[in-house]
C-alpha cells in the first residue's frame, strides 16, 4: 500500500549527490516525455507502523524537474503533454492534486532556451532546498537543556525557601540548631545534588520513550537494568539529602558525627533521619517503577503563569504529602527498631574513625516511643515527599511550556526544526508532544498570529501546484492516527468478554481479576471447537496454559497482561488525539481561510480514518472509560468537520 | 437611560402575545392559540408536552401525624440516637436541654460551634442560605427549572421540577428522560458545543455529563451513559467553552472549576468574594465572567488565566449574557435593579462598566407590574433582542439592542421594545433564545402553568436580511421591527 508520506531524515542520502547526479543526467540525456512524479512516496511496513522509502523514490524527484522545466523552459523540442504531479499523486483517486486542480498543461518547448548547468542547479535548490528531508543536524538538546536548567534553578530556589521557612519556624519554637553560618554551603550543595538527582529522574519522561512492560514479572526483572538501578540510587540519595537538610535545622540533628573531648561518635538521631529519607526514596522509586502504564507526558489543562501554577499546586501537594508520608514512616519506624536496629553497630564497626562505644548508639527498642523523634522524622519525611512531588511538577511545568515552530518546509536558513520535522521527530518525545500541542493551538485559535500561520499551511508552493505545507501536516497527523488506530486492532478482543460474569467466578477476587477470569472463560468457550482439532503436543501445551490461567494470583504476577499494553497505548495517545482535533480544526477553518481549496480535496481521505478510529475506541469503551472519552473527542472532531461541510453525508455515521 | 417606564402599553389586555411580525406584536385569544395562522417559522419545531408528573406540586407532609407515638427512652439512648441521626450538634443540644451536670459545658461548646459555623458560612460563602432558599423557592414555584437549546440542531432540553431532563427534537417522537438518583435540585443545563448529544446538568450533587445515544431508542438512558463531575458540590452554574473543550463550573465555594471532560481532569481557580452564582464563557472564548454571591464580579482572561476584579454598586450581579463577538457583556444587579454593560473596548472612554437601563419596579395600568428582581435574561445570537423576566411579574420585557463596530471597539445602544404576556395567572419562569433560528429570533418562554411557548420575531424581509448579515459578520437593522 502506498501512503503519502514525507520521508524521514534517516531514509535519505544527502541530497546534494542525488541532485548533482540528476542534473548531470538532465544535461546529457534527452528529457523525459511524460513525467509521473513519485516523490516522495513511501511504502508502509506490514504492521503499518513504519514507512519505508521505495527504490525509485529518491529525492531526485520528478516534480522538481517538472517545476524546473516549467520555469526554465527546459524540455523536449516538441510540444508534449506534461503532467505536473506531486506527492499527492498516490491518492485513492489515482490522480494528482495538480491534475485535479489544473488539469494537464500544454507547454511549448524551445531547445534554444536551455539553461546552463550551474543555473539549473541554483534554480533547483532555490525551489526545493533539501532542508526538511535530510538530517540537518539540529541539536535536539536545545529543546530540553535550557528548560531543564531553569527547572533546576527553580527547584533549588524553592528548596532554599522551604529551608529558610523551616529554620525560622525552628528558631521561633526554640528547637533550632546553633550551627555555624558556614553550614549554609553544605545545605546549598545538598540542595543542588538532590535537585539534580530528582530532575534527572523526571527528565527521562520527556527525552526517552517509556519501555513497554507487559507483566509485573517483567517489571521486576527490569529493576535490575542499569537505568533502573541508577534511578533507584538517585531517588535514595536525593531523598536522604533532603531529609538531612531539613533535619539539620533542628537541635542535635546537625551531622552524622558528633565531636566530643573523648572522640568522634555516630549521631544516631541523624542516621535515623537520613535512613528514613532513603526509605522514602526507595518507596517512591518502586511506586514509579511499577506504575508502568501511567501517562508520562501530560500537558496541563490550562496554561497559566508558572508562579501561579506552582502556587496552585503547592497546597494540594502538601496535603497529599502529609497523608502519604505517615504509613511508610510507621513501617520504617517498626523496621528500624526491631529488624534493622543493628545497622548503627555495623556502621561503627566498619568505620575507622568513629569510636566504638558511645552513649548515642546504646539506644534500644524503647526509642520507638520517643514522640519527639517520631515527629521530627515525620516532618522531614513530609518535606521530602513534598520536595519530590514539587520536583516533578516543576520539571513538567518548564519542559512542557509552549514552544513555537516554523511552518516553512524549505527554508534553507532555518536553524531549528520546522513543524513537520518536529511532528515526525522520533528520537525525542518531548519535541513531538510540543509540536502537536502547538499545532493544536494554532489550528483552533482565532487570533491574528494563528490565522497567518494557517494561511501559510493552506498556501501553495512557489510553482503554484502543490500545497506542500498542508500535505506535510496532513500526512504527519494521519500517520500518527493510523498508528494509534492499528494498535487498537490488537485489543479488540478485550472488549468482547466485558459485561459477562459467570457465577462460578470467586466473588472475593478483585474486580479486575474477576473480569479477567470471566473474559478468559469466554475466550476458552470459543476455543472449544478448535481444541478438538488439535494434535497431542499442541493440546498439551494448550492445557498447561489453561492450567496456569486457572490461578489468577500466579497470572497476576507472571501473566502477559494485555490490559497493561492496552492501558499503555491509551494513556500515551495524547498526540493522536491532538492530531485528530487539529485536523478537524484546520478543515473547519479552511472554509473561510483556504482560498485554493487544498483541504477539500483530502476530506474523503481524512474522514474515513477518523470514523474508523472513533468506532474502534467506542468498541473498547467498556475496557477503559477513557476510550469512551476519546471516542467522544474524535466524534466531536467529526462533528466539527460536518458542521463546516454539511453536505459530506457524514450525519448517518455520527 | 432606557427604562421600563418607556415601554409601549399593552394593546390587548385580554389576549396572549404570540409573535412579532414586521414589528407588530400579534395577540390571540388564550383559548384559541394557533401560531400557524400568523407565521410558519416554527412549524417544524418540536411540540413540547411536559410529563404530568412534573406539573404536579409535590405535597410533602411536615409532620408524621398521629401514626407514630413518642416513646420514653433514657438520656443515653437518646444521645445514641442523636449521634446517628444528627451528629455532635444534636447531642450538645440534648445535653443542654436535659442534662444537669454537662449543661453549661455543652451550651458553651454549642455556642462555639455555631459561631465557627456562622463565621465559615458568611466569610467563605456569603449568602449561601439566601441562595439556597431562593433556588429552592424558585424550584418549588415553577414546573420548568431551566431550558437549553442545542447549538447545532433543532433540539431543546427542558429541566423540570421533578429533577428530570427531557429532550425534545424535531421530527422525532423519541424523547429521552435523563434521570438519576443523585440528580437533585437542577440549577442549570447546557449543551456541549461541537457535539451532537452531550448535555451537562448542574445540580446539588455535582454535574452530570450525559451522552445521549440517539440511535438507542431507550427513553430512559442508562446511568452508564453519564459521567459525574465535581461530585458532592452544589453547582450553581455551568458554561462550555465555545469549542466545547472545557466546562467551567461555579459552586458555593471560593473556587471556580475548569474541567477538561476528554481527559477527565480539572483545575480550580480561586475567586475571592464568596461563592459564585453564575458563570459564563464568552463566545470568542477569550474571557469568562464569574458573578459571585456578593457584589464582586471577576473577568477571567483565558489566554493567561488572570482575572480582573470589579465591584458593583448595585448589589449582586446576575445573569450575565455576552454579545456574539464577546466584546460586550450585560448583567443585571439585584439590590438596585438596573441593566449594566461591560465593554471590552480598547478605547478607555468606552471601556468599563456602565448602567444602560433602569429596571426599577414599574406599574402598567392596574393589572400589570414589571421590574425589580431579575430572574432571567437572554440575548439573541444576532444581538438585536434582549429579553428579561422579573420576579412576580407576568410580563417578559424585550429590549431592542444594537452593537455596531467602531474603530476602537463597539458601540452599544438599547431601546425599549415590547412586552410579552401569557394567559391569565401565568408567570414566565424561564426564557431562552433559539441559537440557530434562520428566520429571525425565536424566544422560548416557559410559563408557570407548564406551557412552553415559542415566540418568533420575524419579518417578511427576514430571510434576505439575516442571510446577508451572516456574511457581513453582524446583522443589519430591520426596517419594520427595530427602531434603530
Amino acid at each position: 500500500m502506498f501512503i503519502q508520506k514525507g520521508p524521514s531524515p534517516s531514509s535519505y542520502k544527502p541530497y546534494d549527490f542525488a541532485l548533482q547526479k540528476r542534473v548531470e543526467s538532465l544535461a546529457s540525456a534527452p528529457p523525459p516525455v511524460l513525467i509521473s512524479a513519485m516523490w516522495p512516496s513511501y511504502v508502509s511496513s506490514p504492521d503499518g507502523s513504519r514507512l519505508v522509502c521505495g527504490p525509485d523514490m529518491s529525492p531526485t524527484n520528478d516534480v522538481l524537474l517538472n517545476s524546473t522545466r516549467r520555469r526554465t523552459g527546459f524540455t523536449s523540442p516538441t510540444t508534449r503533454e506534461a503532467t505536473y504531479s506531486s506527492w499527492a499523486e498516490n491518492s485513492p483517486q489515482g490522480t494528482s492534486w495538480s491534475d485535479r486542480v489544473n488539469g494537464s498543461l500544454q507547454e511549448k518547448i524551445d531547445p534554444a532556451e536551455l539553461p546552463s548547468k550551474a543555473a539549473l542547479v541554483e534554480e533547483e535548490i532555490a525551489f526545493y532546498p533539501p532542508n526538511k528531508w535530510d538530517d540537518r543536524g539540529v541539536d535536539l538538546a536545545l529543546y530540553w537543556s535550557p528548560r531543564l536548567t531553569r527547572a533546576l534553578a527553580t527547584l533549588i530556589g524553592v528548596q532554599c525557601i522551604l529551608l529558610v521557612l523551616f529554620r525560622l519556624a525552628a528558631v521561633v519554637l526554640f528547637v533550632g540548631s546553633n550551627a555555624s553560618i558556614f553550614w549554609a554551603v553544605a545545605y546549598i550543595l545538598a540542595s543542588l545534588v538532590s535537585a539534580a538527582c530528582l530532575s534527572s529522574i523526571y527528565l527521562r519522561d520527556y527525552i526517552a520513550y517509556p519501555v513497554e512492560i507487559s507483566s509485573r514479572f517483567d517489571a521486576f526483572l527490569a529493576l535490575f537494568t542499569l537505568p533502573a538501578l541508577a534511578g533507584w540510587a538517585k531517588f535514595t540519595v536525593g531523598c536522604s539529602l533532603i531529609s538531612w537538610m531539613f533535619a539539620a535545622q533542628l537541635d542535635s540533628y546537625q551531622g552524622l558525627v558528633l565531636f566530643s573531648q573523648s572522640g568522634k561518635y555516630l549521631n544516631e538521631e541523624n542516621l535515623y533521619v537520613v535512613m528514613s529519607g532513603a526509605w522514602v526514596g526507595t518507596l517512591l522509586f518502586f511506586q514509579r517503577h511499577f506504575k508502568f502504564t501511567s501517562q508520562r507526558i501530560r500537558f496541563p489543562v490550562i496554561q497559566r503563569m508558572k508562579f501561579l501554577e506552582l502556587q496552585a499546586k503547592a497546597r494540594p501537594t502538601l496535603k497529599k504529602s502529609v497523608q502519604s508520608a505517615f504509613c511508610p514512616l510507621v513501617f520504617f519506624t517498626m523496621g528500624y527498631h526491631f529488624v534493622f536496629g543493628d545497622i548503627k553497630h555495623l556502621i561503627v564497626a566498619l568505620s575507622v574513625f568513629l569510636s566504638s562505644s558511645t552513649l548515642e548508639i546504646e539506644r534500644c527498642w524503647y526509642e520507638l516511643f520517643n514522640l519527639r523523634r517520631f515527629l521530627v522524622v515525620y516532618l522531614c519525611t513530609i518535606l521530602t515527599v513534598f520536595s519530590v512531588r514539587l520536583a516533578k511538577i516543576i520539571v513538567r511545568m518548564f519542559l512542557l511550556s509552549p514552544r513555537e515552530f516554523g511552518i516553512e518546509l524549505f527554508d534553507r536558513y532555518q536553524k531549528e526544526l520546522c513543524l513537520s520535522e518536529a511532528l515526525n521527530e522520533t528520537r525525542l518525545p518531548l519535541v513531538r508532544a510540543l509540536a502537536f500541542k502547538y499545532l493544536m493551538t494554532v489550528s483552533s485559535s482565532s487570533d491574528i498570529k494563528a490565522k497567518s500561520f494557517r494561511r501559510k499551511i493552506f498556501c501553495l508552493n512557489p510553482t503554484g501546484d502543490v500545497p506542500n505545507e498542508w500535505n506535510a501536516v496532513r500526512n504527519d497527523c494521519l500517520c500518527i492516527i493510523r498508528q494509534f488506530s492499528s494498535s487498537l486492532d490488537n485489543f479488540q478482543g478485550l472488549g468482547q468478554g466485558k459485561g459477562l460474569r459467570h457465577n462460578d467466578i470467586i466473588g472475593a477476587l478483585p474486580s479486575q481479576l474477576a473480569y479477567r477470569m470471566t473474559r478468559m472463560r469466554f475466550q476458552r468457550d470459543r476455543l472449544t471447537k478448535q481444541r478438538k482439532a488439535m494434535g497431542i503436543v499442541e493440546r498439551m501445551q494448550f492445557e498447561i496454559r489453561e492450567f496456569i490461567q486457572r490461578m489468577p494470583w500466579l497470572l497476576y504476577i507472571f501473566g502477559q497482561q494485555e490490559e497493561h499494553a492496552f492501558d499503555f497505548a491509551i494513556q500515551n495517545c495524547q498526540n493522536a488525539m491532538y492530531a485528530a482535533r487539529s485536523l478537524a480544526h484546520l478543515i473547519a477553518k479552511s472554509v473561510k481561510e483556504d482560498q485554493y481549496g487544498v483541504v477539500l480535496q483530502d476530506l474523503e481521505q481524512i474522514v474515513p480514518i477518523l470514523l474508523s478510529l472513533k468506532d474502534k475506541l467506542y468498541a473498547l469503551r467498556k475496557v477503559n472509560p477513557r476510550c469512551h472519552d476519546y471516542s467522544i473527542n474524535v466524534q466531536r472532531s467529526l462533528v466539527l468537520i460536518y458542521l463546516a461541510f454539511p453536505d459530506t453525508h457524514m450525519a448517518q455515521f455520527l | 437611560m432606557c427604562s421600563l417606564a418607556r415601554f409601549p402599553d399593552i394593546l390587548d389586555e385580554s389576549g396572549v402575545t404570540v409573535c412579532q411580525i414586521d414589528g407588530n406584536v400579534q395577540y390571540a385569544n388564550p383559548e384559541f392559540l394557533n401560531l400557524r395562522t400568523y407565521t410558519d417559522a416554527v412549524t417544524d419545531h418540536p411540540t413540547i408536552n411536559l410529563p404530568r408528573d412534573g406539573l404536579v406540586h409535590p405535597k410533602i407532609a411536615s409532620t408524621a401525624g398521629t401514626l407514630l407515638l413518642p416513646e420514653e427512652s433514657s438520656l443515653l439512648e437518646r444521645i445514641e440516637d442523636a449521634w446517628f441521626e444528627a451528629g455532635i450538634g444534636r447531642i450538645l443540644e440534648l445535653l443542654d436541654e436535659e442534662s444537669t451536670v454537662l449543661k453549661y459545658p455543652a451550651r458553651y461548646l454549642r455556642l462555639l460551634m455555631k459561631s465557627v459555623q456562622l463565621a465559615i458560612k458568611y466569610t467563605v460563602a456569603p449568602r449561601y442560605e439566601e441562595y439556597n432558599s431562593l433556588a429552592h423557592t424558585e424550584r418549588e414555584r415553577s414546573p420548568v427549572v431551566c431550558i437549553s437549546w442545542h447549538p447545532h440542531s433543532l433540539m431543546i432540553a427542558v429541566a423540570i421540577r421533578d429533577d428530570t431532563v427531557v429532550i425534545y427534537s424535531r421530527n422525532s417522537n423519541f424523547t429521552p428522560f435523563l434521570k438519576s438518583k443523585a440528580q437533585r435540585r437542577i440549577t442549570a443545563i447546557s449543551w456541549r458545543p461541537g457535539s451532537l448529544s452531550e448535555l451537562a446538568v448542574a445540580c446539588s450533587a455535582g454535574v452530570y455529563l450525559w451522552d445521549i445515544d440517539r440511535q438507542n431508542l431507550t427513553s430512559r438512558p442508562a446511568i452508564s451513559t453519564n459521567a459525574r463531575l465535581l461530585r458532592g458540590c452544589y453547582v450553581t452554574s455551568v458554561s462550555w467553552s465555545p469549542e466545547g473543550d472545557y466546562l467551567v463550573m461555579a459552586n458555593n465555594s471560593n473556587y471556580m472549576t475548569v474541567w477538561c471532560p476528554d481527559e477527565m481532569r480539572k483545575v480550580d481557580l480561586k475567586n475571592s468574594g464568596g461563592g459564585i452564582s453564575q458563570v459564563s464563557w464568552s463566545p470568542d472564548g477569550s474571557k469568562i465572567i464569574a458573578c459571585s454571591n456578593s457584589h464582586v464580579v471577576r473577568i477571567w482572561n483565558t489566554s493567561n488565566w488572570m482575572s480582573d476584579l470589579w465591584k458593583t454598586s448595585g448589589g449582586q450581579a446576575t445573569f450575565p449574557v455576552w454579545s456574539a463577538d464577546g466584546s460586550v457583556v450585560l448583567f443585571a444587579t439585584r439590590n438596585d435593579p438596573c441593566l449594566c454593560r461591560f465593554n471590552f473596548s480598547t478605547d478607555p472612554q468606552n471601556s468599563g462598566v456602565q448602567a444602560v437601563a433602569d429596571l426599577a419596579f414599574t406599574k402598567f395600568g392596574d393589572d400589570y407590574q414589571v421590574g425589580g428582581d431579575v430572574t432571567g435574561m437572554t440575548w439573541d445570537p444576532s444581538n438585536q433582542y434582549l429579553a428579561i423576566i422579573f420576579a412576580n411579574s407576568p410580563l417578559v420585557a424585550v429590549f431592542y439592542t444594537k452593537t455596531s463596530p467602531m474603530f476602537s471597539g463597539l458601540t452599544f445602544s438599547i431601546k425599549p421594545g415590547f412586552f410579552i404576556k401569557g394567559a391569565p395567572n401565568e408567570l414566565p419562569t424561564s426564557i431562552a433564545f433559539e441559537i440557530n433560528f434562520k428566520q429571525g429570533a425565536n424566544l422560548t418562554i416557559c410559563w408557570s402553568s407548564g406551557r412552553l411557548q415559542y415566540f418568533p420575531i420575524v419579518s417578511n424581509l427576514s430571510k434576505s436580511r439575516h442571510s446577508s448579515s451572516n456574511l457581513s459578520g453582524y446583522r443589519a437593522n430591520s426596517t419594520g421591527m427595530s427602531p434603530f
